[in-house]
């Protein structure tokens, strides 16, 4: 068994989140993430289901 | 009729699970978006999307992170798109603190959700870039950041 990494805070999380110190830079939202993309296998269901027929916006459930 | 679906969404990790619970500074979360273009769309002069990955706050439904991401149709029908690094090396890994999201920055919110919308363009070259008809919007992907703290 992976013995767990010390440096986690395990025992932080029974704290009151009060007792906390936390020092956070804002947000980066101009900074690049990383993307990635590339092809896939249809699920079964796709490939049985006609998606010419799904109205435009329909959010599946 | 052009048609622009997303067919699923998925936060993975580092292990490449399909997770939700992420710890802050150690977990890759990469936002990924199932996607599925019609033979219609593809067709078109220049077919070209644009996907706008969300993560919202329940406690408040504010969208605090809402990053886009322009490119052509380029995989086929069947596609995936990502944005987060969960490849490595660790320390290059998007992070939910890199994202912008521990709790701590959020009231102590800890549960998020991810959200894509997907659009469909044309590039009809000296004519400009054309709206086509073809979007979606996804189901929400609820996942939770641990509250762990660097001190």
């Amino acid at each position: 068994m992976t013995k767990k990494q010390t440096t986690r805070t395990e025992s932080t999380r029974a704290l009151p989140p009060e007792y906390l110190t936390v020092d956070y830079p804002p947000p980066d939202h101009g900074s690049q993430v990383p993307v990635r993309a590339g092809t896939r296998k249809p699920t079964s269901s796709e490939v049985k289901g006609d998606p010419q027929h799904q109205a435009a916006g329909r959010k599946e459930d | 009729m052009p048609i622009l679906r997303i067919r699923g969404v998925r936060t993975m990790n580092q292990a490449h699970a399909n997770a939700t619970f992420f710890h802050p500074f150690f977990d890759a979360l990469a936002l990924v978006l199932d996607c599925y273009a019609s033979p219609d769309l593809l067709a078109l002069p220049g077919p070209r999307f644009h996907a706008q990955f969300e993560i919202l706050n329940p406690s408040t439904d504010v969208v605090v992170v809402n990053n886009g991401w322009k490119h052509a149709l380029a995989w086929g029908q069947y596609f995936w798109i990502s944005m987060g690094n969960n490849w490595g090396p660790p320390g290059d890994f998007t992070t939910p603190e890199k994202w912008g999201i521990h709790p701590a920055a959020h009231s102590w919110n800890e549960v998020f959700g991810f959200r894509g919308i997907i659009k469909a363009y044309s590039w009809q070259g000296e004519n400009g870039e054309l709206d086509v008809d073809a979007f979606d919007v996804s189901e929400i992907r609820w996942f939770r950041v641990g509250r762990t703290a660097r001190l």
